[in-house]
């Protein structure tokens, strides 16, 4: 049988990795999506996709830094106060940042490789379709992550900072900051991965990024309106009872039965991985036509 | 190691003896391909065994297409193709046996040559040490070496043709699916590398190759294929082609002044089955057993009435009008 | 000898004026802009709204008209003035028009040709870089001034004809105001257009990103404001410093933000920005490092 002129999968076995469950190779594909890694990553954190990246996580903490060196009266409520204009800001950060970063780079992931006629490469190499969703997507997860957890730690920080150091320190290390801000972090790495396992879907189908984010926005932004059941099928759901403080909604916010975090953790990641499998499936049919794009 | 043993060519031309036939060709069954109402490729039946296999035909004829379809990059519309007895919806076991070298002359944005092929080796699945030997390996072969280190979107045409081969041979494939590799390379590394793709050929290697220049695949292809519209009209060995061809009559229109003296004098000879003269009597249908022989004494004619030629055109729409169509650059060099 | 040697000579005829030529990019644009069914319509609707005004402005000026409304008519009347107001509406809702017909059609206009490496024949032939810009330039400007200030001139005239002599000279302020001000804003959609579909191969990202400027900006520019206890965050806000310049020209109430000067100085960087990024972009080649 031709499985005899397998080399990659023959050096697994013969480096003592065994065919593991359900007869899929695991250590191939660790290596594989380590390949895609390598490629990938740098593409998403360097060159003009990368530059509206930045503007959008970073123009924010410009933005702020400012703010915290120019004196101007910011109250006498210590990082606290601080720290709650963060809360109330933190949700438009989530829909316009974070949002339309997810959008471009997680739509980009198949979409630009086919207007740069590039994407046959990857589909001329030895790995499952699956794998190769799961790559693109991961990395692009891990340069969106690493440059939105920095950015919004950057601005917890910055927030709390007018008061002097030792009154930030004091609310971070000694009141509740630290713990508030690796909370939003982590909803800014679930946001990341929520929006992003989405929008890969979504380019798979729509041409035009457009489309599906502006329906998909008005989707979020009307969900509280929604039956519980709808409701559940959103990121923006998962998210908003995470939030750590409070936030000060509008008039029409009904926030029925926050969801514990708990579940709206594991929620959000079942979510996430649903859409995910979808995206894999997909992309078995990709065709290379390289035509009318 | 086990992989060293396969990886290398020697060892795999040692396995393959014991592989079955089934196992050993390219196989096209009854394949289809539309792109939405636009025809690729129609009812392809093919069997393709080792050696270089020309596949000709002119432009939008279905070469590429067909490529395509045999490296899973397009799924056929109906029909199966089977590689080496692996389907093409199996790319895990595929792609460690065929290696492609596309048309499109475009790159992921931003690599070096070597970046290039290296990462792709790595996402194989190959681990470092063994990635970079491949690389260097394979850009070696196709002269390089010295630019490795350059990004692909500042070199020349050649060097981008032949990183884009580098890239095809890097993982040492059984089935090389190469179209128009030939584009763009100067003479030296044409030979060059006409002479890796013979050498692997002998070692019991399918290397398929896409031209319009039927004279170049002439050279070197044991089997040629000959495509057009989307269909197969003429496989085979190069002179079966070519006799296969040559003993069908040929209809040829020419357009010149003195063309009752041009039609009475070609009757007189043996190959000429059929002359029709055009109603404006400026022009004539020729029909002839023997093309080669019918052009020489076209020339005499000629020459000896003093004829003025305005046109000569094949007439046929298929096999013999191709042909004509494919020889005609290099009309005198495939004799 | 082949029969095309024979027929061979150099076209003899007259050419074009040389500063016609850049036409010729608008002419083909057109022709690919209003293959869209989807464009013609939404053309034809900002054309009709103009229409409209035109009709208010008929019958606000006609007495007889009014008074067939009957009571309505009196309200309608006492309500609706055609004065500086009016054209300050009609400016709005025409320059809402405008940055959505730019949305559509000016991403494409020169990312399609960098991703077919289509910018090489266009330099290769006797047209200059300026020349090409002004051609694609020329594709927006001149749809987009139909429906703002061509539009707005010919109300103005209007309106002029039925309300006689003092009213125009009462309110040539307001025809300054209405060129000014189409002006300003159709320059900025369309250099910006231009700009990022130069530098972003991808048509829709492109559109996408000339979309997020403008509404990203409107966020930025109230965090700014809400951080720093100022109006200056609204420079950030383009569509809000054109109505500001327009509010101060036609001589009614301007919306919150920075004083007129700051808003024209604001408008003129950022124009001047775009330009240098469409002369970095527009080469017939790139260098690769
Ligand atoms: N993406 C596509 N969309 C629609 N039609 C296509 C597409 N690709 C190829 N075709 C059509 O399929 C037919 C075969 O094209 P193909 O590219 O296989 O020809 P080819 O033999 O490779 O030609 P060439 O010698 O120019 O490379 C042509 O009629 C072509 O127009
Ligand atoms: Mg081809």
């Amino acid at each position: 049988m031709s499985t005899t002129i397998d080399p990659v999968a023959g050096a697994a076995r013969a480096g003592g990795d065994p065919t593991g469950a359900f007869g899929i190779d695991w250590a191939l594909i660790r290596r594989q999506i380590g390949g895609i890694l390598r490629l990938e990553i740098s593409k998403n954190l360097i060159g003009g996709r990368a530059l509206i990246l930045y503007v959008l996580a970073f123009a924010p903490v410009l933005l702020v830094s400012l703010w915290v060196v120019v004196p101007i009266d910011k109250g006498l409520g210590g990082p606290a106060s601080g720290a709650a204009i963060f809360a109330n800001i933190f949700p438009f950060y989530v829909r316009v940042s974070v949002y339309l970063s997810a959008l471009l780079l997680f739509m980009s992931l198949y979409r630009a490789e086919i207007l740069e006629r590039s994407l046959h490469y990857y589909l001329l190499t030895p790995i499952r379709r699956e794998v190769l969703t799961a790559g693109k997507y991961l990395s692009a997860l891990i340069a969106m992550s690493l440059t939105f957890a920095l950015s919004t730690a950057l601005l917890f920080v910055l927030f709390c900072a007018p008061w002097g150091v030792g009154e930030l320190m004091g609310y971070l290390f000694r009141g509740p900051g630290m713990g508030n801000l690796l909370a939003y972090v982590g909803i800014v790495i679930l946001g990341c991965a929520g929006y992003g396992a989405v929008f890969l879907l979504a380019g798979q189908f729509f041409r035009n990024p457009l489309v599906p984010g502006l329906v998909l926005w008005v989707w979020e932004l009307i969900n509280f309106l929604l039956p519980p059941l709808l409701k559940k099928i959103s990121v923006v759901h998962y998210l908003r009872s995470l939030y750590p403080i409070p936030v000060v909604e509008g008039p029409f916010a009904i926030i029925a039965d926050p969801t514990p975090a708990w579940l709206s953790i594991p929620g959000l990641l079942v979510f996430t991985s649903l859409v995910l499998i979808a995206a894999g499936w997909r992309a078995r049919r990709i065709e290379i036509t390289y035509g009318g794009e | 190691m086990n992989e060293h043993a396969i990886a290398t060519r020697p060892g795999v031309a040692a396995t393959t003896q014991q592989i079955a036939r089934a196992d050993e060709t390219v196989v096209f069954d009854n394949v289809s391909k539309f792109y939405g109402e636009v025809l690729g490729v129609n009812r392809i039946n093919l069997t393709l065994t080792s050696g270089i296999i020309g596949l000709v035909g002119p432009n939008g004829s279905g070469k590429t297409t067909l490529m395509n379809l045999m490296t899973g990059l397009l799924r056929p519309t109906e029909g199966t193709i089977r590689v080496l007895g692996i389907g093409t919806d199996e790319p895990t076991r595929l792609f460690r046996l065929i290696g492609y070298c596309t048309q499109w002359d475009s790159f992921p944005r931003g690599v070096t040559g070597y970046e290039l092929i290296y990462g792709l080796l790595r996402v194989h699945g190959y681990p470092h040490a063994r990635s970079d030997e491949l690389a260097w390996e394979a850009l070696e072969r196709v002269k390089l070496v010295d630019a490795a280190h350059r990004k692909v979107a500042g070199y020349s045409k050649g060097m981008r043709q032949r990183v884009r081969l580098a890239q095809a041979l890097a993982h040492k494939p059984r089935v090389l699916v190469l179209d128009e590799p030939l584009n763009g390379l100067d003479p030296m590394a044409r030979a060059e590398i006409i002479g890796v793709f013979q050498g692997w050929a002998a070692e019991g290697y399918h290397v398929i190759i896409s031209s319009h220049i039927l004279h170049e695949v002439d050279m070197i292809a044991d089997q040629v294929i000959l495509l057009s519209g989307g269909y197969v009209v003429a496989e085979g060995e190069i002179g079966g082609v070519r006799t296969d061809i040559e003993e069908h009559p040929i209809q040829v229109l020419i357009r010149c002044d003195k063309a009752p003296i041009l039609a009475s004098k070609l009757f007189e000879h043996d190959h000429v089955v059929e002359v029709t003269m055009h109603d404006d009597r400026d022009g004539l249908l020729v029909r002839t057993k023997d093309a080669n022989r019918f052009y020489l004494a076209l020339n005499e004619l000629v020459l000896a009435h003093d004829i003025e030629m305005e046109t000569i055109t094949v007439a046929d729409a298929d096999v013999r009008a191709v042909y004509q169509y494919l020889i005609g650059t290099e009309g005198e060099a495939t004799r | 000898m082949a029969v095309y040697e024979h027929s061979y000579s150099r076209y003899p005829g007259p050419f074009t004026p040389a500063w016609s030529r850049f036409l010729v990019l608008p002419r083909f644009a057109f022709k690919d802009v209003f293959k869209s069914r989807l464009l013609v319509f939404f053309y034809a609707l900002s054309v009709l709204v103009p229409v409209f005004y035109g009709l208010a402005i008929y019958a606000l000026n006609n007495l007889e008209v009014l008074d067939s409304l009957g009571n309505a008519g009196d309200e309608l009347g006492r309500m609706l003035k055609v004065d500086e107001t009016f054209f300050s509406v009609f400016l709005l809702v025409q320059s809402g028009f405008a940055f959505w017909l730019t949305v559509f059609i000016g991403p494409g206009l020169i990312s399609r040709d960098l991703a077919n490496n289509g910018l090489p024949l266009y330099l290769s032939r006797p047209i200059s870089r300026a020349e090409y810009v002004l051609g694609k330039l020329a594709v927006l400007l001149l749809l987009l001034s139909g429906i703002t200030w061509v539009a707005g001139l010919l109300l103005f005239l209007l309106q002029s004809s039925m309300a006689g002599w003092e009213w125009l000279a009462a309110n040539l302020h307001v025809a300054a105001a209405i060129v000014v001000t189409s002006t300003l804003w159709i320059l900025v959609l369309s250099l910006l257009a231009l700009a990022l579909s130069a530098w972003l191969r991808w048509k829709v990202v492109a559109g996408l990103l000339f979309v997020m400027i403008f509404f990203v900006g409107d966020l930025f520019a109230l965090l700014v404001n809400m951080l720093f206890r100022t109006e200056w965050g609204h420079v950030f806000n383009f569509d809000q410093l054109i109505q500001i310049v327009a509010a101060s020209m036609l001589g009614i109430r301007p919306p919150d933000g920075p004083p007129v000067w700051g808003c024209v100085l604001a408008l003129l960087l950022f124009l001047g920005f775009c330009l240098l990024l469409l002369h970095r972009k527009i080469r017939a080649y790139q260098v690769v490092s």
